[in-house]
């Protein structure tokens, strides 16, 4: 019974924690979202910020959402894209293995320039771009994503995208800095515009305090 | 304190929905003017609001301050469009600033006119210009600049006015500056338009967030000044903010520390029947079904 009770608080702090947790991601999406759209850019498709869960009885290890993503586009470069993928975490321990080599540690975000793309980039469906956001500079599966280069904050490489190989840019920010308006400009918002408008370094020029990559790989 | 919500007409159920949310979530607010004694807090509120070059509006202190809710105006062609709220302000150096606010919870502008019967017939408004409502940021920063106010009260008021100001309050988190942007290339285009117009529309459109006056009775300082029945107030404004989903933005922090969560099943025993061996009914070759069974 002691122990009954005991689950039955966990389960309902549990249940309070991702609410909050939830919710404390959404604002900082809606912060990025309005702060992107003030600097002119469209997001691409409807507001569906989560993708690849399921709904079905008997995939309970899929319900959870661990992952959110959002694209943004702006006309003056249309086979260009820059956009984040949240990571909370919960992943397989292959994936974790990939993340920790890194020296990451969840919750965090990739942050990625994508350019090279063939066609425009509103062309393409939406959860590829995502899926692409979701992988681009830490997963190690080198049929689907490459690292060519590691810098100290900065991971270069391409990603296959419908048989396209696509030219990636991606820093990673610790989800746990994002904790006011202004961190979330300078962290997020400020380097994915000036990463699409041509300055893909700008994170390491002026030395913003963003994850540093596991000096195994540099 | 939705009084003012309901003496002005806002929570009849003919309206949408969203309509008197909004409108009550103004009058809660907006109260806040007229009911406290102190008005460190609405003036507070007041001072977090930026224009679009950064700039925010400070008001340290006001001597006399009155609010009308739901005001109308009109350029004197029949139509008229309604603000949410005029706030008029005295400060103490003998000042006055009056400020129009245009407040949004979950809607966006609503850019095309209104028009009022009970006005269209009026004999009391001469026909001014040629202003044509579309845009209401635009409209109601103009509006407070040169339109005519309905009341006689606010218009006696707003003579002698120093300072015409707009404030935009929304649910966003950060300025809204496309909107407030379009408001002002609005104005620019006018065929009334000076260049002291967008000019004036530049400073003095100020944006706020609902959020912010949660920020602020966040802090347990603000209620010092307060009688026992005001600390509730705006205990209770503070409540509805968190309510509305409103609250300032302060991520990971009011998370549970957790134990363990261990499988509540205990081994999983299921008792399974034996089974004959089961044989199909279709028939092996031709995959035709065996109505023998």
């Amino acid at each position: 019974m002691g122990n009954q009770r005991n689950i039955r608080e966990i389960i309902a702090k549990t249940m309070e924690n991702m609410y909050q947790i939830y919710r404390d991601v959404g604002h900082i999406a809606q912060i990025i979202e309005e702060k992107m759209r003030g600097e002119g850019f469209k997001a691409m498709g409807d507001a569906a910020i989560t993708w690849a869960v399921s709904a079905a009885y008997s995939k309970p290890e899929d319900w959870l959402y661990r992952w959110f993503a959002r694209v943004f586009l702006k006309e003056e470069k249309p086979k260009s894209a820059v956009g984040y993928c949240i990571h909370l975490g919960k992943y397989t321990p292959e994936q974790e293995d990939m993340i920790k080599q890194l020296g990451i540690s969840f919750p965090f975000l990739n942050i990625s320039l994508l350019e090279n793309f063939e066609k425009e980039v509103k062309t393409y469906w939406r959860t590829t771009l995502y899926d692409t956001l979701w992988g681009t500079g830490w997963h190690g599966y080198k049929d689907w994503v490459t690292k060519d280069k590691i810098t100290d904050k900065l991971v270069y490489g391409s990603i296959k995208v419908q048989n396209e190989s696509i030219k990636y840019t991606t820093y990673f920010v610790d989800l746990l800095a994002l904790t006011n308006e202004d961190v979330i400009t300078r962290l997020v918002v400020e380097p994915m515009v000036k990463m699409f408008n041509g300055n893909e370094e700008w994170v390491s020029k002026n030395n913003l305090d963003v994850i540093k990559l596991s000096s195994n790989h540099i | 304190m939705m009084l003012a919500a309901e003496l002005c007409g806002k929570i009849s159920p003919i309206k949408p929905a969203h309509q008197r949310m909004e409108d009550v979530l103004t009058s809660y607010i907006f109260s806040a003017f007229r009911y406290l004694n102190d008005q460190s807090v609405p003036l507070a509120f007041l001072s977090k609001a930026k224009n679009l070059s950064g700039q925010n509006f400070i008001l340290k202190q006001a001597s006399d301050i009155y609010v009308f809710f739901w005001p109308c105006f009109s350029f004197g062609n029949g139509r008229f469009r309604e603000a949410d709220v005029l706030v008029l302000i005295s400060k103490s150096s003998g000042e006055k600033v009056a400020v129009i606010v245009e407040a949004k919870y979950e809607s966006g502008l609503s850019n095309l006119a209104s028009v009022g019967m009970d006005l269209a017939h009026s004999q009391e408004f001469q026909v001014l210009n040629s202003v044509q409502f579309r845009h209401q940021l635009a409209d109601e920063f103009c509006g407070i600049q040169c339109a005519t106010f309905l009341a006689p009260e606010i218009r006696q008021k707003l003579k002698g006015v120093h300072q015409r100001l707009l404030l935009y309050v929304t649910a966003n988190h950060v300025i809204p500056k496309l909107e407030i942007g379009e408001g002002i290339e609005e104005i620019r285009k006018r065929p009334c338009s000076k260049p002291e117009c967008v000019k004036k529309a530049e400073e003095n459109i100020y944006w706020v967030s609902w959020r912010h006056l949660h920020q602020i009775l966040s802090d347990s300082r603000v209620y010092a000044p307060y009688s026992m029945g005001e600390r509730n107030f705006l205990f209770d404004l503070r409540r509805v903010l968190e309510l509305r989903e409103l609250d300032w933005f302060s991520p990971f922090t009011n998370l549970s520390q957790l134990e363990s969560y261990s499988s509540f099943f205990s081994s999983y025993n299921l008792k399974l029947q034996p089974v004959e061996t089961y044989e199909t009914i279709f028939c092996p070759v031709s995959g035709v079904l065996d109505y023998r069974l």
